[in-house]
């Protein structure tokens, strides 16, 4: 395994990558017009970094180790930068920025962003994949990814809210004419 | 002028990250566990059973003795031909082969003669663990990738709560307040492992997901069937009516070595074993490509059929035959798993420091941070106990999985203080980690013990000593500090 990483592009890669995040802790937190082309600079090794890897070995597999590349040179990055600070107590802080809800309230908010929004962004997938001029399994690859996306947002969307029961409906609506509208426009057919 | 996020938005982001941490927090923090070490499943495989032939490539004739090895067990069973039979070649990170029927597996030697059965029962509970905590598969697995889609959830809100994450990108405070020094690894190792994470969120969560999706979809164009949809996205079986003959793996192997010369067979699965619809598969990876194989069809006297096309057939296909390597890093040899294992464990981090942060917050201690930190460090604690204890003594993993968790939630919560019971489970965690590598390297120093378990046996042992380090620095007390003290010591 060591000696793939023995070529010229790897190592091309290897140093890009590195030097990405090098120019950005260089320009961190500085102003002025040498910084901001710092700045630029460590984006382009980044996306140099990007480009060498999937040289070496395909574009499928470059993005993959030049963001996890770049992830790791910045540990060594971020440790060197730690400040240590006599321990302190914690002060309360706090939790929500609203007045603390009621357990019905907490309740109505969990079945809104999680059963409901789930069953909702399933039919709401499929219909907003289906209407796409793809082949059926290049819908279906596309509303695997939506799918989670979809409820990931509406249940980030329910949870930031204070108004669960809107969003119940909405969510309760939304699916029964997702499913309306998958069964009139049935494909299949 | 910069762009800034409206404060209201900010506001609201917070709380639904708050939120949505807390629901999912012990949850993600298993789940992410199990999965970093689930990330080297192969390499526990061997480290559990180290005394089985290791070799680099299977030849046809020894895959063609494992399938004649395997009619002679099936004759003296006077057993039925099995609907599915396959032969798994080695691969540089499981250089083994081994035959398996739905129902029984062996491993073979290089000549494909049987072996010892798989007996890796830890790591199937490692994997089981992740995959389905080891519920009913179809609510455990809907679980873990319903956790898959609360982690973008969480990517989203996150990136909207903090306005500062990537001004901050390498500010890291150590000490002072619990909270700010908790806040500061969180959002760091967020900031920085993002496209990973992000990654590993949506891989997982299509897993249990994309059945709810499947179900829909074909209860409403398919009747009902599945197989049909699936038929569709990753192509259908071959229909063959052909007479029963013996099965010519051996054609089938060379013709893929003609045909395909740059690709490594995975395996050959026989399909409906003896009846005129019998046909083979090889799945071979294709450098180059993440997809996970490509399949290559046969007839049972090894004519070539046809391949399924999952490397160049439509690019959703390829997609989701990508998503696997994609999750575990299965692909570029140990040092993709390594890292795989590093960015894994952050996200472990990140879990944990996400519901300490929370806790600093409230600003008072009480049973939920005692039985935090129990289940924190339990965990570990619990994996490597089982480890031990089914490597050692050949008792069910599982059962010593749960014992040891409940066991530590109850020390914890009858200690009545996180850092000191965290530290206790710390030293009590690599004490068993140094004591299970020891174990390994002393009692199967006469099996062949192939590089990756004394690798294995050594990342086990440092691991023990890093948290026998920590559980001395927390076992020592939390440092004292009142407000009154660092009043009359403004410098602190």
């Amino acid at each position: 395994m060591l000696e793939s990483l023995a070529n010229g592009p790897v190592l091309a890669a290897l140093a890009s990558g590195g030097a990405a995040v090098v120019a950005l802790r260089l320009a961190w937190r500085r102003k002025g017009a040498g910084n901001r082309v710092l700045v630029a600079g460590g984006w382009l090794a980044l996306a140099l970094s990007t480009c060498l890897w999937s040289a070496a070995h395909g574009v499928e597999f470059g993005v993959s180790y030049a963001l996890a590349w770049f992830a790791l040179c910045a540990t060594p990055a971020v440790v060197l930068n730690r400040e240590y600070r006599q321990p302190q107590p914690d002060k309360a802080a706090p939790l929500t920025s609203t007045a603390p809800a009621s357990t019905g309230h907490k309740w109505l908010t969990f079945l809104a962003a999680g059963p409901l929004a789930l069953l909702a962004s399933a039919p709401l997938t499929l219909l907003l994949t289906l209407l796409l001029p793809l082949a059926r399994v290049n819908q279906m690859a596309l509303a695997a990814v939506l799918f989670p996306t979809l409820w990931a947002l509406a249940a980030y969307w329910t949870s930031a809210s204070d108004r669960p029961l809107r969003f119940s409906l909405l969510f309760v609506l939304l699916g029964v004419a997702s499913y309306t509208g998958l069964t009139v426009m049935n494909p299949s057919s | 002028m910069k762009p800034t996020l409206p404060p209201e938005l900010v506001r609201r982001s917070l709380d639904a990250h708050s939120a949505i941490g807390l629901v999912v927090g012990a949850l993600m923090y298993l789940i992410c566990l199990t999965g970093t070490l689930a990330v080297l499943m192969e390499s526990f495989e061997r480290w559990e059973q180290p005394q089985v032939s290791e070799f680099e490539t299977a030849t046809p004739e020894a895959v063609a003795n494992a399938v004649a090895n395997y009619r002679a067990h099936m004759a003296r069973e006077s057993a039925d031909a099995p609907g599915h039979l396959w032969v798994v070649m080695p691969v540089p990170t499981l250089p083994r082969m081994h035959v398996a029927d739905e129902e029984q597996e062996w491993w073979t030697d290089s000549a494909g003669n049987f072996e010892d059965a798989p007996a890796a029962h830890w790591t199937e509970m490692l994997v089981a663990l992740h995959v389905h905590l080891h519920l009913p598969q179809n609510i455990g697995i809907v679980l873990v990738s319903a956790a898959g889609a609360m982690l973008i959830a969480l990517i989203v809100s996150g990136v909207f709560a903090h306005p500062r994450l990537f001004r901050d990108a390498f500010k890291f405070r150590r000490g002072g307040a619990k909270r700010l020094a908790q806040a500061d690894l969180h959002n760091r190792l967020s900031v920085w492992g993002l496209p990973f994470h992000l990654m590993i969120a949506v891989t997982g969560a299509f897993y249990g997901l994309v059945g709810i999706l499947v179900f829909t979809a074909a209860a409403l164009f398919y009747d009902g069937d599945s197989d049909a949809l699936f038929a569709e996205i990753y192509g259908g079986d071959p229909a063959l009516e052909a007479p029963v003959i013996d099965v010519d793996t051996g054609a089938a192997m060379r013709h893929l070595a003609d045909h395909a010369p740059g690709v490594t067979p995975l395996y050959l699965v026989i399909h409906d074993l003896d009846t005129p619809a019998q046909f083979m598969e090889i799945a071979a990876s294709v450098p180059g490509r993440l997809a996970y194989s490509e399949i290559y069809r046969y007839d049972a006297a090894g004519e070539f059929l046809g391949s399924q096309e999952l490397t160049t057939g439509p690019a959703g296909r390829q997609f989701l035959y990508s998503l696997y390597r994609i999750h575990f890093g299965a692909f570029g040899g140990h040092l993709t798993r390594i890292t795989w294992v590093v960015l894994g464990l952050a996200l472990t981090v990140v879990s944990a420091t996400g519901v300490n942060i929370w806790l600093a917050r409230r600003g008072r201690t009480d049973w939920i941070n005692h039985a935090w930190a129990g289940f924190v460090w339990g965990s570990p604690l619990a994996l490597a106990a089982s480890a031990f204890a089914s490597l050692a003594l050949g008792v069910s993993p599982i059962a010593v999985f749960c014992a040891a968790l409940v066991a530590s939630l109850a020390y914890s919560l009858w200690r009545a203080a996180p850092l000191a019971a965290a530290g206790r489970l710390q030293h009590l965690c690599g004490a068993t980690c140094i004591a299970l590598a020891a174990w390994h390297a002393a009692t199967l120093v006469h099996a062949h013990i192939d590089p990756v378990s004394h690798w294995l046996n050594g990342a086990i042992a440092l691991g023990g000593l890093v948290l026998l380090v920590m559980g001395r620095r927390n076992t020592a007390g939390e440092p004292v500090v009142t407000r009154e003290a660092i009043a009359g010591n403004p410098g602190a």
